[in-house]
């Protein structure tokens, strides 16, 4: 095939994988990427499957500020109500749901009588407790609800539908109601509960339902006088607003690297085509494993194409390189010949890069698998591209600016003449030495993944004003009890909701909202009959006492009858579906997996230890979701640590197998490892704490710096090429440390720890790899290298 | 406990006295007594009694329901503040409060507080806001929830038929007499389909209350459980939880 030909069809198929990459790409923010995919604790698959659950597919509305808050929420629930995206809007509690509850719970009052029906039914029907109750009956005759009790109160003297209504109304919402519509309990703001069809981290989805939000609000409070303000929570709303962040930020970022690394190029060979050409191999790279990536997982995580954009600064290592090589050659040659001359170093540097990146994919936390995966095939690429097209586009002599080839000339007189005083040299790496003992066990490690996802400070304050507004029980902490089917998870509900009141009773929790508010299991409800038909003469004594403060004898008989009838059987599961109880079912009653978990939220936990332990024999487990993420996160950050331990033998191994000689395999390998370990060490040392990223990031340091030993050993022997490789080093240094360093401005905080690892971690490879080679080398005779 | 004291009604009687006195000479206030009140018709009713903007009178209420062996006998106080506030004192048997503001009801007695929010059931809402609407003189209101029969019965005196015209409302709710003499309510009798009977006398009107923003809140609030008795003549009254 033709140069000609060859650079057609390459950048013909770079336009097309370009075109498929960018019209399908979809990008998330979601936490769920960075939560273990695989079995794990069960306690890990429910904070996975609560992070993309119907709890996290619900926004609400709050709207606040001077004008007719009431009026406005209406209105917007109007709106609301004929967007594709939303399912349903509640703004009120309306005849129909107070209908629902008579429906499904008058006909069953007495299966509710108590949690605790064997100890708790004997002492609601003494003498003394159906005298109290029977003046309390007769108390709320005189108010202007007695058409209401003079009714319900024969069928049910001792209140039990009462007692179900304030129970569920309590499990449902702790909002307040002011004509007809939900209200906060001080009454200063409307509230509109809103349900999503698709997950909130969709942006095709979420995206305009937002903006269509926003614009609506902005035109009726025009109407309004302006006065009105709307505050929301929902997870859609941030993720919609991170997304535009991070897309900005990538465009921003790759726009300075862009400019920033052509700046460089031309600076050093004044020369704009050799920018694109060399530009070419690492965005075709990208380009690649952004394609083969999205047809395997979509949406793409937004930090994976952002650690894609700055991938680029280390597959430009390989066409600078060449593009090196080739200029300085002394003897006029066509780039093909350069490029076979140097593609066992290429090979080499590029294949550990991948081993140390493909080690990364056996993690179980998919956000890291897919860098890991993205990585391998975009460096992958890079090289083949690097190898098989670029010389096609190089001319048989490159012109070299003069201040080029001279730098490459002092550079390689430098190291060749410290090669003669190589005793001084050794205070660089045993001061990275130093350095790394002294800084790596003062690293304050931070393992929690919300802090590497992008989040507005200010949404997130909002979203919690608004959550705090409409519920006060904590939406992080739960008591989750797993059984295999819903049936056993409400049975084992009955014993978690004993011991969760007990705690509540001991001072530990500040109060509950259980499952069992609603539905307590069929043999607790068997059982509350059963009590309630084990009373001797309970007819009797309640015609007695209820007659002893002035009701009608036998006024009661209807009670009596019900008991012994009992019209409707015990309330299952299916009675609740289809039912607006049903979204409050599905709060608590949550599948994972094969199992089915039963989720109990808390109020102001004061003691977990003490509710931890009263849970204990139970198949149930005090959830602090951000404590058992941080316990996740520092498992998975100690265990990438090994892994690139793993990876890095390896690459020593394979270092060796190529030279064949113990010290030019160290020569080329202790730089990554110094330079990784001295990285941690500046860190440790100025205090900047150390999460999982910035260990991610540790292995494109190990990677390049592999990379630069390789390079450096197999080119010291030849007089003239280890100068175009120390400016190919020296080249690759500043490109990488140019991507970096913008990374390091990103707004996500999770690029920034890329960026930070990385720039810090290239700026000593390079210094060390030069200063180790000439050390490792310094007796070492060319012959051996070859 | 003494409760609040009534600044502004007590302390200026005179200057009161003489602005009244001043106004009608000029011919600006046409002083009128509540009998002098022409009322044949339901809007001359309506209209008469949309003219109070506040008043206070005291009640004694007789519960005949087939629940209970004897009659439930109660009394005490009623406050109605225009447009839509209304109080509702029990002083015997037992201390009791039912306040209603707008859409939302209050009650309290000693074994607590609640809400009631009127708006989330047509059923509540006409229960209890049915005499709020008569004293209010909202005809609108009454009329979209009532079947409304007015009959003139002489010397200003009126009375008027109130049947539901929900048939929800209608389960719990045969018909609602009220009677009354020019713009002042003397009875309310809730008749209930399964027999049960509900009539309330009213007594001692007093109109023109001029509560200050501190007697409003004592009175119509949430919390309040022990309370102000406004009158006009500025009295200090007892409270009923006291």
């Amino acid at each position: 095939m033709t140069d000609r030909a060859i650079r057609a069809t390459s950048l013909l198929a770079f336009a097309a994988v370009v075109a498929f990459g960018a019209s399908q790409v979809e990008l998330t923010n979601s936490i769920a990427h960075f939560l273990p995919k695989g079995e794990g604790s069960v306690l890990e698959a429910v904070s996975r499957r609560l992070a993309d659950s119907q709890l996290s597919r619900r926004m609400v509305l709050s709207v606040g500020g001077e004008g007719d808050r009431i009026a406005a929420a209406r209105e917007l629930a109007a709106a609301l109500a004929e967007d594709p995206e939303v399912e349903w809007v509640q703004g009120g509690i309306d005849d129909q749901f107070l209908e629902t509850i008579y429906q499904l719970y008058f006909q069953r009052r007495a299966y509710f009588a108590s949690s605790d029906p064997e100890r708790e039914i004997p002492e609601r029907v003494t003498s003394e407790a159906l005298t109290r109750r029977a003046q309390e009956v007769k108390r709320g005759l005189q108010s202007p609800s007695s058409p209401l009790i003079t009714r319900s109160a024969p069928a049910d003297p001792l209140g039990l539908f009462q007692e179900i209504i304030a129970r569920v109304r309590g499990a449902e919402t702790s909002l307040s109601t002011r004509d007809g519509h939900l209200v906060t309990r001080d009454g200063e703001r409307a509230i509109l509960l809103v349900g999503l069809r698709s997950s909130p981290f969709s942006y095709a989805n979420q995206a305009p339902l937002v903006d269509s939000i926003a614009q609506r609000f902005a035109e009726l409070n025009a109407r309004a006088g302006g006065g009105l303000e709307l505050e929301w929570s929902g997870v859609n709303r941030i993720a919609v607003i991170s997304e535009r962040g991070m897309r900005d930020d990538v465009n921003r970022m790759s726009a300075i690297s862009l400019a920033g690394v052509g700046a460089l190029f031309f600076f050093l060979f004044r020369s704009w085509r050799s920018l694109l050409v060399a530009m070419f191999p690492p965005l075709a790279g990208m380009a690649c494993a952004l394609a083969l990536s999205i047809t395997v997982v979509s949406p793409l995580h937004a930090v994976t194409v952002g650690f894609g954009v700055a991938l680029v600064g280390v597959a430009i290592d390989y066409p600078i390189h060449l593009l090196n090589h080739h200029a300085l050659a002394r003897n006029a040659t066509s780039a093909w010949r350069t490029a076979a001359a140097i593609r066992p170093s290429l090979i080499l540097g590029a294949g550990t890069t991948i081993v140390s990146f493909s080690a990364l994919m056996l993690t179980d936390l998919p956000g890291i698998s897919e860098m890991g995966a993205f990585a391998s095939v975009g460096i992958a690429a890079a090289l083949l591209v690097t190898l098989l097209c670029m010389p096609a586009f190089l001319r048989e002599a490159e012109p070299v600016p003069p201040l080029h080839r001279r730098s490459a000339e002092k550079l390689e007189a430098w190291v060749r003449g410290a090669g003669a005083r190589p005793a001084r040299l050794w205070v660089l790496p045993l001061g990275f030495v130093a350095l790394s003992l002294w800084g790596v066990p003062r690293i304050e490690w931070m393992d929690d993944p919300a802090l590497l996802t992008l989040v507005d400070r200010e949404l997130t304050d909002e979203d919690e004003r608004v959550r705090a507004a409409i519920s006060d029980f904590d939406g992080g902490r739960f008591v989750v009890g797993l059984a295999s089917d819903p049936q056993g998870a409400i049975e084992l509900n009955d014993e978690i909701w004993q011991r969760v009141a007990s705690s509540i009773q001991a001072g530990e929790l500040g109060g509950a909202r259980s499952l069992h508010s609603l539905l307590p299991s069929e043999s607790m409800q068997l059982r509350n009959v059963a009590a309630l038909r084990a009373q001797p003469d309970l007819a009797e004594q309640i015609d007695a006492r209820f007659s002893g403060v002035g009701f009608q004898p036998g006024a009661f008989a209807p009670f009596s009858a019900y008991l012994r009838d009992l019209p409707s059987p015990p309330l299952r599961v299916s009675d609740l579906r289809g039912t607006p109880l049903e979204r409050l079912l599905d709060a608590m009653l949550v599948p994972v997996g094969d199992e089915v978990a039963v989720i109990t939220y808390l109020r102001d936990v004061r003691s977990p230890d003490a509710l931890q332990a009263r849970l204990a024999g139970l198949e149930a487990h005090y959830f602090d979701r951000a404590e058992l993420l941080r316990e996740i996160y520092q498992g998975h950050r100690k265990t990438t640590l090994l892994l690139i331990v793993a990876g890095s033998a390896i690459v020593f191994l394979v270092l060796l197998i190529r030279y064949r000689s113990a010290r030019l395999a160290l020569t080329a390998f202790l730089p990554a490892v110094l330079v990784a370990t001295a990285t941690l060490g500046v860190f440790g040392t100025l205090g900047i704490p150390v999460n999982l990223l910035n260990v991610v990031a540790l292995i494109l340091v190990m990677g390049m710096g592999v990379d630069y030993g390789i390079f450096l050993v197999d080119s010291h022997s030849e007089s003239g090429r280890l100068g175009a490789t120390l400016l190919s080093v020296l080249f690759s240094c500043f490109t990488t440390v140019f991507v970096f360093g913008t990374l390091s401005l990103s707004m996500h905080p999770a690029l920034r720890s890329i960026g930070l690892t990385t720039g810090v971690g290239i700026l000593l490879a390079f210094v060390l790899a030069p200063t180790l080679l000439v050390i490792g080398v310094r007796s070492h005779r060319p012959e051996e290298s070859r | 406990m003494r409760s609040q004291r009534r600044p502004e009604s007590s302390s200026v009687p005179c200057r009161v006295w003489f602005a009244f006195v001043a106004l009608a000479w000029a011919g600006i206030v046409e002083p009128a007594s509540a009998a002098d009140a022409k009322i044949d018709s339901l809007e001359s009713l309506m209209h008469e009694l949309a003219l109070t903007d506040s008043m206070r009178a005291e009640y004694t209420e007789e519960k005949h329901l087939a629940l209970l062996s004897e009659p439930l006998e109660s009394e005490g106080v009623i406050v109605f503040v225009r447009p839509d506030r209304f109080a509702r004192h029990t002083l015997r048997p037992g201390k009791a409060r039912l306040v209603i503001r707008g859409d939302e009801l209050l009650t309290s007695d000693e074994t607590g507080e609640d809400r009631v929010d009127l708006s989330q059931s047509d059923v509540a809402k006409q229960l209890v806001g049915s005499l709020v609407d008569v004293l209010g003189g909202n005809q609108a209101a009454l009329q979209a929830n009532y079947e409304v029969a007015f009959q003139a019965a002489g010397s200003g005196a009126w009375s008027l038929q109130l049947s539901p015209r929900s048939s929800r409302v209608a389960r719990f709710v045969e018909v609602i007499d009220i009677e009354g003499v020019g713009r002042e309510v003397a009875s309310m009798a809730l008749r209930e389909p399964n027999g049960d009977r509900t009539v309330t006398r009213f007594r001692g009107f007093e109109t023109g209350l001029g509560l200050s923003e501190a007697e409003l809140d004592a009175l119509f609030s949430a919390a309040r459980r022990t309370q102000a008795r406004p009158t006009a003549q500025g009295e200090d009254g007892g409270t009923p939880d006291e």
